[in-house]
């Protein structure tokens, strides 16, 4: 029996390199608890996809690669336990010259399913008036609807998406997003979902994990994420003479710092606390003539995704 | 647990069927397995008006065997590798178009599956063209034989075995190709390019492997045209042809294609660990061993001392007796009895070590076979209603031997044709010697690599004697027939200067080779060559003789001198000239040669026009005894006969067509067999009502020894005195037998 806190995935010291001089991942270690929504955040180019590849065994590691799903490692369980998970990795992977629906009968021949499964997962991702066309003529959302329905077909343990929003439309986007919460929340589903939007994350996911250059730059819940240091909130100060007026918050916020003659710098929890800090600092009678309040997470994520891009 | 190699496997069988659907894999498989007999057909429907007329008289052939005869090569040297390459191509890239090889790779299935689910579907569907194939050519040709008429030589039992077996050995020899192509369309991504990749070996093995080398059983894209040279297959009973082997050869790469397959994408990582070598390293040396022991010189075991010619002979009439001839002395040397059922075993003695022989059945048409000493030969021998219409298949020890000489060297040659009434220009020496040096290597070459069907090679023997041989005909080319059509002089320096040039090919032959002494072709050059330096218009002959016995005296000098004297008597047009041969006669040590010879001579003089007819021993049918004696006073037509000689029965009604219309000149037309068995004659008579003389020889040697006769039907005219008018007699169908016989007459020529 698999305790509790099992992870559904697990990869330890994970490292990956086509050529030894240039690795692609380096030493990621990732836990996906059951029943979370794992975000997988990352910009382009960060190694998600490869990291995909190798947890679904897509990409063969040369060595052992330490990742297990199910608490068995991928080389003992695959491809036995495909049963388990479903996936969508990269573009959809579909038969075009087959109708959706046989796209799916397919699926479920594959998957040792009954054929009529078919119909009712078409539903789901509401191609059911288009089932008997020919995927060839499909849009690229209803391509990726139909994959989405694919990676479902079987009501897996396990969800992998790899940017599972692209080539949808907002409403798809919005659409999506509540289908996956819904199929955690109804069903237990845990879903590990790559991203490289930041808001897309957020929205919905439990854990986060954040990928760049290769290494694992955070991992945990939400609300560790909000508490740990990348989520910390910069303030700054615009008012005259700044350096006189630090003492009067020297005391709550030790880091306090004088960027210039004119700026005051620190870091908060929390929006709630800017309305007390210029209360406090009006009330000193400080000139205040500007407060800025920075997100960090966005910030520090942008200027990954742009150094990247 | 360990999880199966082939975990999923039917639910991958299943879902790789449905992909199927509209994927246009039957359409492909329809028209490239219909094409070939479809092209064939409207070719024969265009050609049919320059057909020859069908022959009645032909021999009997299985007429769907014979389909495959006139399709099969189209087919398997081209159209059906083709559809091997596209089908596979096709098959493959279902997965290419959106990669959904990812798809499958991330279902409840393994690897192994999937690969092996693709090849197992792609043996499918080639089977598949080969049925559709085999299916197309009987039911297009039916259709053409509903429309064009029933060939009236054919047989139509459906040969389930044959079909079977060469459905079967069509699709194990294409099953190499497949494997390599599939390995090729899954690793490269792609549709174009292994389809170039395949179309263009295909067609580079199509312009080097053709021919009988090596790379034709072994090149996997060669195989399947292998396979369809020989639609009857071995020739040696075995099941499978070489190629038909070398191609599963071929299928023992597949762990290398799955494995480059398996670890596609990582390919450069995983082959930088040694471990991994393993695999690829052993497959390879398995490819190499298996395929050395399919491509291994096949030899047969030889006879300790004996030579043995047996065989079965089938066909309207069985003849009593077979007789071997040494082709070269014109001499039997051995005969036996056929038993009813056409059966028949013999012993040869061979003088040399391989010999041409000629095998004759009582007195019909023979053959020409090829004996080794200590082959054991095996003769199928198949007989037709007329002269001429037989089918000897010759299997055994010697087989590669007998092939070869059936088709030596190649058909065409552009030496022969500069030296050709066709060729009007000139050719300076030069660039004729270039030529001709390059066809002496070439001739060498597809000697050297010529095998049959199973792939047997000529023996050490006969191959040295061929490269003789060849060298042989390139030097009488070069020294003889260059300068007698171009009309060049002996010691003309440019002339001189290019025929140093075959110095190479002279080294092959010594001046008198006593292991060439079996070949005819041997004896014409040596009559040629030792008088070389004789000037234009002196005696050759004579001078040729002369050198002859300047050479040390034995079986070789015998048998050269032996050949000069028989042809020379051939030619002869006189007994006076005869005579003075048969004084030479006398130079050759061998009592047997000599005798031959004298035999000969005796009846060519016996059988001149004005000699008597000899008289021979004959009764009717009430056991009458019966003579030539007693029909002096008028001219007697003679018509040597048996029952069992189907190209007699031929003759019969136009010889007894001629009786009715002469009856009231002077002459009697007589009906004589040889049959040596009286009660099939009896059965004959009582059946046919025959309206002429029906006379029966007492002795069958007899009628060989004072006529002459070495095949029948034969045809006398006799004179009232009982003198030859004419011994060798044309046949009956043949117009010239009435002029000769209204000339005997003194009638005057018929009009029309």
């Amino acid at each position: 029996m698999t305790s509790v806190a099992q992870p559904v995935i697990a990869a330890r010291n994970l490292s990956f390199a086509f050529h030894p001089s240039r690795p692609i991942l380096s030493n990621i270690s990732l836990e996906v608890p059951p029943g979370s929504i794992y975000g997988f955040l990352g910009p382009n180019g960060a190694g998600k996809t490869t990291t995909m590849r190798l947890l679904t065994g897509l990409l063969r590691h040369p060595n052992n690669s330490g990742i297990s799903l199910f608490g068995q490692s991928i080389d003992e369980c695959l491809p036995q336990a495909f049963h388990r998970m479903g996936s969508l990795i990269e573009t959809p992977s579909l038969y075009l010259h087959l109708s959706g629906l046989d796209n799916l009968r397919l699926l479920a021949r594959l998957r040792g399913l009954q054929e009529r499964m078919a119909e009712p997962a078409l539903k789901w991702v509401g191609l059911e008036r288009d089932g008997q066309r020919r995927v060839k003529q499909y849009s690229l959302g209803m391509k990726q609807r139909l994959a989405i329905a694919m990676a479902l077909l079987s009501e897996p343990e396990l969800l992998l998406l790899d940017e599972p929003v692209n080539g949808l439309d907002p409403a798809g986007m919005v659409e999506m997003r509540e289908l996956m919460k819904t199929l955690n929340r109804e069903k237990g589903i845990t879903i590990f979902i790559s991203s490289h939007l930041l808001n897309e994350v957020e929205k919905m996911c439990t854990h986060i994990g954040i990928i760049h250059r290769g290494g694992m730059q955070f991992e945990g819940t939400m609300q560790q994420l909000a508490a740990s240091s990348l989520a910390e909130k910069k303030l700054t100060i615009s008012l005259m003479e700044a350096w006189r007026w630090m003492e009067v918050l020297a005391a709550e916020y030790p880091g306090i710092q004088a960027v210039d003659a004119e700026k005051l710098a620190l870091t908060v929890k929390d929006k709630s606390e800017v309305t007390a800090i210029n209360r406090k600092l009006v009330l000193a009678g400080a000139p205040v003539y500007e407060l800025k309040l920075h997100d960090g997470l966005e910030e520090w994520f942008m200027q990954i995704t742009q150094t990247n891009s | 647990m360990r999880i199966p190699y082939f975990y999923g496997f039917r639910p991958a069988w299943r879902a790789e069927w449905l992909k199927l659907k509209g994927s246009g894999v039957t359409w492909l498989a329809a028209v490239l397995g219909a094409v070939v007999p479809l092209l064939g057909i409207v070719f024969r429907f265009f050609s049919r008006a320059f057909d020859p007329p069908l022959e009645p008289e032909a021999l009997r052939f299985n007429w769907f065997e014979s389909l495959f005869d006139d399709s099969l090569q189209g087919f398997g040297g081209f159209f059906y590798p083709l559809a091997i390459i596209l089908l596979v191509s096709r098959l493959a890239g279902l997965e290419h178009k959106t990669d959904a090889w990812k798809l499958i790779e991330t279902q409840p299935v393994s690897r192994l599956t999937i690969w092996s689910v693709k090849w197992l579907m792609s043996a499918l569907w080639v089977a598949v063209v080969v049925t559709i194939f085999m299916f197309a050519t009987i039911l297009f040709n039916a259709l053409f034989m509903a429309f064009d008429g029933v060939p009236a030589a054919a047989t139509f039992g459906l040969p389930v075995g044959f079909l079977l077996q060469l459905a079967l050995r069509l699709w194990i020899s294409g099953l190499g190709l497949l494997t390599i192509q599939l390995g090729v369309s899954i690793i490269i991504r792609s549709t174009v390019w292994p389809i170039t990749i395949g179309v263009a070996a295909l067609i580079v093995s199509n312009m080097v492997a053709s021919g009988n080398g090596l790379a034709s059983t072994f090149w996997p894209y060669s195989l399947t045209s292998y396979t369809s040279r020989y639609p009857y297959g071995s020739e040696m009973g075995k099941w499978m042809l070489p190629a038909e082997w070398q191609s599963l050869v071929w299928v023992l790469l597949a762990p290398l294609a799955f494995m480059l397959y398996n670890y596609r994408g990582s390919l450069k990582l995983v082959f930088r660990s040694a471990a991994v070598w393993g695999m690829p390293v052993l497959v390879l040396a398995m490819v190499g061993a298996a395929s050395w022991w399919v491509q291994r010189p096949q030899s047969l075991t030889m006879l300790e001392g004996r030579t043995v010619i047996a065989g079965n002979i089938q066909g309207p009439a069985m003849p009593d007796s077979i007789r071997v001839y040494n082709a070269s002395l014109d001499m039997e040397i051995a005969a036996a009895p056929v038993q009813p059922n056409g059966v028949f075993h013999l012993q040869v003695p061979l003088q040399a070590d391989v010999e041409e022989l000629l095998v004759k059945l009582s007195f019909t048409n023979g053959t020409k076979i090829f004996a080794g000493k200590g082959d054991s030969l095996h003769l199928s021998w198949e007989l037709g209603a007329r002269p001429g219409l037989q089918k000897v298949k010759i299997t055994g020890t010697g087989i590669a031997n007998n092939q070869y000489m059936q088709n030596p060297g190649r058909e065409f040659t552009m030496v022969g044709y500069f030296l050709s009434d066709d060729f009007k220009e000139g050719i300076e020496p030069s660039r004729f010697i270039t030529r001709l040096l390059e066809e002496w290597e070439e001739d060498n070459k597809t000697l050297r690599q010529f095998k049959t069907a199973d792939g047997f090679g000529l023996g050490p023997v006969m191959r040295s004697m061929q490269e003789k041989l060849i060298a042989v005909q390139y030097l009488d080319y070069a020294y003889f027939m260059y300068p007698a059509k171009f009309k060049v002089d002996a010691d003309d320096p440019e002339w001189q200067k290019a025929l140093k040039r075959v110095e190479p090919i002279l080294r092959q032959v010594s001046d008198f080779d006593s292991s060439l002494v079996g070949w005819p072709q041997y004896h014409q050059f040596l009559r040629k060559w030792l008088v070389r330096d004789l000037p234009k218009g002196a005696d050759k002959d004579s001078a040729y003789q002369q050198r002859l016995l300047q050479q040390p005296a034995g079986v070789t000098r015998d048998r050269l001198l032996f050949d000069l004297c028989n042809s020379r008597l051939e030619l002869a047009r006189d007994s006076a000239s005869r005579a003075s041969i048969m004084q030479d006669v006398a130079l050759i040590a061998n009592p047997k040669f000599r005798q031959s010879l004298e035999v000969k001579n005796n009846l060519l003089n016996r059988l001149r026009k004005g000699q008597p007819a000899p008289l021979f021993a004959a009764h009717l049918a009430n056991d009458q005894s019966v003579s030539l004696a007693s029909l002096r006073g008028q001219f007697v037509a003679v018509d040597v006969w048996a029952t069992w000689c189907g190209p007699c029965r031929q003759q019969s009604p136009v010889f007894e067509k001629l009786a009715a219309k002469y009856k009231d000149q002077p002459i009697t037309f007589i009906a004589l067999s040889v049959d040596e068995n009286r009660a099939a004659w009896d059965k004959f008579l009582a059946a046919n009502n025959p309206k002429i003389a029906q006379w029966r020889a007492f002795s069958l040697a007899e009628i060989r020894q004072m006529y002459g006769v070495d095949a029948i039907p034969r045809f006398l005219l006799i004179d009232p005195d009982g003198n030859f008018v004419n011994a060798q007699m044309p046949m009956p169908t043949d117009a010239n037998f009435e002029v000769l016989l209204r000339q005997a007459l003194g009638l005057p020529a018929e009009e029309g």
